[in-house]
């Protein structure tokens, strides 16, 4: 499943973009491959994350992964019921489960991400 | 010589219940409301596994408490036969081979000359001078420009002139299905019946932990091993491939029956780690042809130091005085491609590690850690296999391992990091401990008497 309003990274992260704000989860196909994730780590609110950096990892059953930030920018909000329930994001991985919306600050780097077009092509491969 | 070995496949074979897991996985959706996806599927050893069924890998890692059924199809059987085999895998093998009695199983490795390992497996002794070995994954090739000898070419390439041994690889003919679990023992008895889990000579016992049976069913002839990759209670049965299929949805109808699951190689990868106080080692992660086995935690049963020679055994009495332990540790979360270390100290690296729903409470609480999927009621922890430099634990006089004190198992804390390019730790590490008590008990040995009521 791949949604058509959303950009997306080749490490399999999603981002929906409004005006100077950014929400960035992890998509169907990459909590597929995942499987059951038991544990979120995330960046606190007031953090600073940058392209291409980990800004947290997931964890599933038989691996960690960690989470490329697509962009650089200031952490404005984190999905808090993913701490209690981090399987939403297998449930839900493009509403429910979303993990930080962010500030941004480069917005050129949005140039960089894939198109839903380009992003099912990368994951049929 | 001509090898014996096969090729390189082009693409991952299919075991031979790669269909009949489809319908298994149809089942699934029926039985559990829950809507089909194709099985997800991994390279292992060139076949092409079910990492899991419909079920999750925590669901199916579960299942060990009352049955788990395993396709096992993708490892490999080769035969030994002919008056000099005995001679042959004696030579070759650090097991007591020649002291074998017939239906008896033993666990050894396959070393080279380095005393490193290529392979670990289970020699089954049929007659004075057949025998049948089991073996890994993917250790039935042999391809040179790939540096892969398949064990049956090992083997053979000490096999002397005028030796009478002919080895063959029956794979194809045997489809392995493993059934664990304390309710193993009726699954087996309700669609075998119950002789087939008797002793072969004194049919009024149950048989002993690695025995085998054969036996005969609606004209087949069976293998069933008391043996496993759990170390529960368990056998591993080995179906003619002719009726591999209708047998499969027999067991896996059955097991479901029980509450049973079948279980994927995420499954039994955690319940091989968490199988009794130290988990077994897997053949590629705690076992490579660059390392001996000195100090795993199945030596002593698969080598027989005191045996006259085998190859290998120069080296390993060499290695002798060697510290390093396997170790078996749980974690917060998991640790692959950290580095162990103690007081600020790396003592040494990680082999396996995955989540487990098998770790009790208190034991997760004994981390330490904060994350909430460590500390809640069913939650999980990671459990992980490493090496580590020197033994941690402490000896008593005997030169054996302390790992209980005051009727407690020892708990050794440790912290995993992860290294920068010169091998310094860097950010923040995982926590956990090294443990002398392991995850869940071994109960393999025991006798059958406590399951076969359940």
């Amino acid at each position: 499943m791949v949604l058509e309003n959303l950009f997306y990274t080749e490490s399999h992260e999603w981002l929906k973009i409004d005006g100077d704000e950014a929400v960035i989860g992890i998509t169907d196909y990459a909590q597929h491959e995942l499987g059951d994730i038991v544990y979120v780590e995330l960046p606190d609110v007031g953090d600073e994350v940058t392209k291409d950096d980990a800004l947290g990892s997931i964890e599933a059953v038989k691996a960690v992964e960690d989470i490329i930030s697509p962009v650089s920018g200031e952490v404005l909000e984190i999905n808090e019921a993913l701490e209690d329930s981090p399987e939403i994001i297998n449930k839900s991985a493009f509403e429910d489960g979303w993990l930080i919306k962010v500030k941004l600050t480069e917005k050129d780097e949005l140039d960089d991400l894939l198109d839903a077009a380009a992003y099912k092509k990368l994951i049929e491969e | 010589m001509a090898k014996i070995g096969f090729d390189f496949p082009e693409k991952p074979s299919k075991t031979a219940l790669y269909e009949v897991e489809d319908w298994y996985q149809h089942l699934l959706a029926e039985r559990l409301d829950r809507e089909y996806q194709p099985i997800k599927r991994s390279n292992f050893g060139e076949y092409d596994m079910a990492v899991n069924y419909l079920t999750s890998v925590l669901e199916e890692a579960k299942a060990i408490e009352k049955v788990a059924i395993f396709n096992i199809d993708h490892m490999a059987q080769i035969r030994f036969t002919g008056k000099d085999a005995v001679t042959l895998l004696d030579r070759v093998l650090p097991a007591n081979v020649a002291v074998m009695k017939t239906g008896q199983c033993k666990y050894s490795l396959l070393l080279t000359g380095k005393g490193t390992v290529l392979d670990d497996l289970i020699v089954m002794r049929f007659a004075e001078d057949d025998f049948i070995i089991v073996i890994n994954a993917g250790h039935d090739i042999t391809d040179e420009a790939r540096g892969m000898k398949a064990d049956i070419d090992v083997i053979m390439s000490y096999k002397k002139d005028g030796e009478d041994v002919t080895a063959k690889d029956i794979s194809d003919d045997l489809v392995k299905i493993d059934v664990q679990g304390p309710l193993s023992y009726k699954l087996i008895t309700r669609l075998y019946g119950n002789s087939v889990v008797k002793n072969r000579k004194k049919p009024e016992k149950n048989m002993g932990f690695f025995t085998f049976n054969e036996f005969d069913f609606k004209g087949q002839r069976y293998i069933l091993s008391r043996t496993g990759y759990t170390n529960r209670w368990g056998w591993e049965l080995y179906v003619p491939v002719q009726v591999a299929e209708e047998q499969f949805k027999r067991i896996a109808l059955e097991a479901l029956e029980l509450g049973g699951l079948v279980v994927g190689l995420g499954g039994r990868d955690e319940n091989r780690i968490s199988a009794g106080n130290f988990g077994l080692p897997l053949n590629g992660s705690e076992y490579n042809p660059k390392h001996t086995p000195t100090n795993c935690p199945l030596f002593k049963a698969a080598i027989d130091m005191e045996k006259e020679d085998f190859i290998g055994k120069k080296a390993l009495e060499k290695d002798k005085a060697n510290d390093k332990k396997m170790v078996l540790f749980i974690t917060e979360g998991i640790v692959s491609g950290r580095s162990i270390y103690k007081d600020g100290t790396r003592i040494g690296t990680v082999t396996s590690s995955i989540n487990s729903p098998n770790v009790s409470q208190e034991k997760r609480e004994f981390i330490g850690s904060q994350r909430k999927n460590v500390l809640e009621e069913n939650g999980t922890a990671a459990i992980g296999l490493g090496w580590v430099y020197h033994n941690p634990f402490n000896v008593d006089e005997d030169g054996k391992d302390i790992l209980m004190e005051n009727e407690k198992p020892v708990r050794i804390r440790v912290e995993f990091y992860r290294e920068d390019e010169s091998g310094n730790p860097k950010g923040k590490p995982v926590l956990g401990y090294i443990s002398g008590g392991g995850v869940n008990p071994a109960t393999a040995p025991r006798p059958l008497k406590h399951i076969q009521n359940l």
